[in-house]
């Protein structure tokens, strides 16, 4: 299928590039590598992934020149070898250091998802961009400046025009080449998906760490953190940390009380790679979060409610133990290892 | 082939319609706006501060920026006739910014202008927009993707006599204003009419929920603690604008 999907492709482009002058090449379509335990992905129709696009996009992903003193990029917070986070940090400085107040989030397979930030708050990959490099306890820069900036140096405004046909940059443009590059950014290799592809096998521990995560009377964690492809549902929910969140969290994009101290369930997919935990990172281990689940429960007014009825104590500590182990199951290392998202 | 005769068929009809429109049919005109920002008649001056709102605060102007968008005209019997759907961002410091023109205002008698303060929620989340959207204006929100539709950045005297800055960023979906004013009959037939519509801050500050810069001078949309002073100002905006006057 793929194969002759591709040929199709092939013959698509040839058409295409016999009506262009021969000169022009324009940008190469980027071939999107899906490891099998993930869907496809979708790309919106007017950001299509191009070699150039992506290749611009990773240079001003690792880039300072999109804060205000020239300081701090994207990956300064969000970190290949962290899984793209900020590596340890509760909280993360900004240029100014002032500290914001959410712990950075890992960076990949954000194709798969509706809404960015702990909150949903960001509407797409691209509308994201602007966020953190206006926003004061962050990058904390003018985009006008910034605008300036890349118009005016010596490469981007080439490397613009090999992407999107234009030495013109705008916040537009800006915006799509970073998503381009962030679309690439997938993860579908850890232990657990070669083990379902028959590449590697669980250890003990981890075989029945993945039954206490199915459980419906243990773990139940699959509830949410549904098993398999992007290990999240990336619903809102409120998983009962306190019983009542300093953070409004989705409610401050919805207003709705209904949505008070809800967050966006993570992904749990490099789980091992991202501490601290939870969206103000108040966790330092998984063994402390999953004691959370075991014991630690808030009756939160908007308590999701397959987690109201949960027996105390109800994992014992080698359950406790075996559900850590499968986690661990689920790093990718060639995530962190993968020179296409080093620091080109 | 399908194309051709498409083109024909449209060159025709064009050819028809502009013979007929010779002769009697009124045709379409355009309005320009001039926008007066402005305290109390007062026009606004960045910096000092000059003005003084209902309730004695004395306070200055240092940014006031605002969108304006999706304006219409209503006839006597209460049509509404949809004239443009542009977003304009007004700024006060750019008197470029303070005018405008609509074309091609279809011909008619109207009794009222009606448009809105903000960004309707179709357009409100997306960020990779251009013109008055375009996030470079610094009308974005830092944490989700919507617009901030109402900027006023200065400072105020408190009540101990201290001069304190004054920070008011406005804006989200339930945000989103509509106002409309009476028009003196305004007829449009292939001319040009003017209207200047006045934005007075302190009929925002004032009317109907006086707003007192000693509890209110650091507020944000969205934030829990300051839904309060939201809904003030979603209840002033109307009436902070009139039409001054008509040409
Ligand atoms: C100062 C640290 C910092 C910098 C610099 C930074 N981020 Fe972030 N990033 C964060 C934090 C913190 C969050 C979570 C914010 C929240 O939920 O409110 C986040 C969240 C995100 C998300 C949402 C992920 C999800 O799953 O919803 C994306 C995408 C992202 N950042 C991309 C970027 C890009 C692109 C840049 C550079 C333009 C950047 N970040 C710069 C700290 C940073
Ligand atoms: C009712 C849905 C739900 C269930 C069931 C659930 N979680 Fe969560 N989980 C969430 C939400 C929502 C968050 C984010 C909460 C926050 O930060 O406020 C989260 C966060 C986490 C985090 C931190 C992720 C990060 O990136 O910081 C870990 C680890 C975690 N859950 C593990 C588990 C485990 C293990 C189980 C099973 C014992 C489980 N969860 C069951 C909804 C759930």
């Amino acid at each position: 299928m793929r194969n002759k999907l591709f040929l199709l492709t092939a013959l698509v482009l040839g058409i295409v590039a016999c009506r262009h002058t021969a000169t022009e090449p324009g940008p190469r379509a980027y071939q999107l590598d899906i490891p099998s335990g993930l869907p496809e992905m979708p790309v919106p129709a007017d950001n299509p992934l191009t070699e150039e696009g992506v290749a611009l996009g990773r240079k001003l992903f690792y880039d300072p020149i999109l804060s205000g003193n020239q300081t701090m990029s994207c990956a300064s917070c969000h970190k290949q070898e962290f899984a793209f986070t900020d590596g340890g940090k509760a909280f993360s400085f900004g240029i100014d250091g002032k500290l914001g107040t959410r712990n950075a989030m890992p960076l990949f397979n954000l194709g798969y998802q509706r809404g960015f930030f702990w909150d949903g708050g960001a509407a797409d990959i691209e509308s994201q961009v602007v966020g953190p490099i206006q926003n004061p306890v962050e990058m904390h820069a003018d985009l006008a400046i910034v605008l300036g900036r890349l118009n005016a140096h010596s490469e981007y405004p080439t490397l613009f025009e090999k992407a999107f046909g234009t030495r013109t940059i705008s916040s537009v443009l800006l915006m799509k080449a970073i998503a381009q590059f962030e679309r690439t950014i997938v993860s579908g290799n850890s232990k657990w998906d070669k083990y379902l592809r028959g590449e590697a096998t669980l250890t003990d521990a981890e075989s029945r760490g993945r039954i206490v995560y199915e459980d419906e009377d243990k773990g139940d964690c699959t509830h949410c953190h549904s098993i398999g492809s992007t290990f999240s549902d990336f619903e809102y929910r409120n998983n009962g940390l306190d019983s009542v969140s300093a953070d409004a969290g989705r409610a401050l994009i919805t207003f709705l009380a209904t949505d008070s101290g809800k967050f966006k369930t993570p992904s749990l997919r490099n789980i091992a790679l991202t501490a601290p935990y939870m969206h103000d990172g108040r966790f330092q281990t998984l063994e402390e979060c999953v004691e959370h689940y075991n014991s630690g429960l808030q009756h939160a007014r908007n308590l999701d409610p397959s987690l109201r009825n949960k027996v105390k104590n109800r994992l014992s500590t080698q359950q406790k133990s075996d559900l850590v182990a499968f986690l661990h199951t689920l790093t990718d290392y060639e995530l962190i290892s993968n020179p296409k998202f080093a620091k080109p | 082939m399908l194309r051709k005769l498409l083109l024909t068929a449209c060159a025709g009809a064009f050819l028809i319609s502009s013979c007929k429109k010779s002769d009697s049919n009124p045709s379409p005109g355009s309005i320009q706006f001039s926008i007066s920002n402005e305290v109390d008649g007062q026009p606004i001056q960045m910096g000092p501060l000059n003005f003084q709102n209902a309730k004695g605060n004395d306070y200055s102007v240092s940014m006031l920026k605002y969108y304006l968008s999706n304006f219409s005209l209503l006839t006597a019997d209460g049509t509404e006739v949809p004239v443009n759907s542009s977003y304009y961002l007004i700024d006060a410091s750019l008197p470029a910014s303070e005018s405008f023109s609509i074309a091609d205002v279809p011909a008619g008698a109207y009794t009222k202008l009606r448009f809105h303060l903000g960004v309707d929620s179709l357009h409100n989340h997306s960020g990779t927009q251009s013109g008055a959207l375009d996030p470079v204006h610094g009308m974005i929100w830092n944490w989700n993707t919507g617009y901030i539709f109402f900027k006023h950045e200065g400072s105020y005297k408190d009540s101990l006599g201290n001069v304190t800055p004054l920070a008011f960023h406005y804006g989200s979906d339930r945000g989103y204003v509509q106002v409309e004013l009476p028009l003196s009959n305004l007829n449009i037939d292939g001319n040009t009419r003017k209207i200047t519509l006045g934005f007075n801050l302190n009929g925002l500050y004032a009317n109907p929920i006086p707003i007192d810069f000693n509890l209110d001078n650091n507020r944000t949309s969205g934030n829990r603690d300051d839904v309060f002073w939201e809904m003030t100002m979603r209840s002033n905006f109307p009436g902070a604008f009139q039409i001054i006057k008509t040409e």
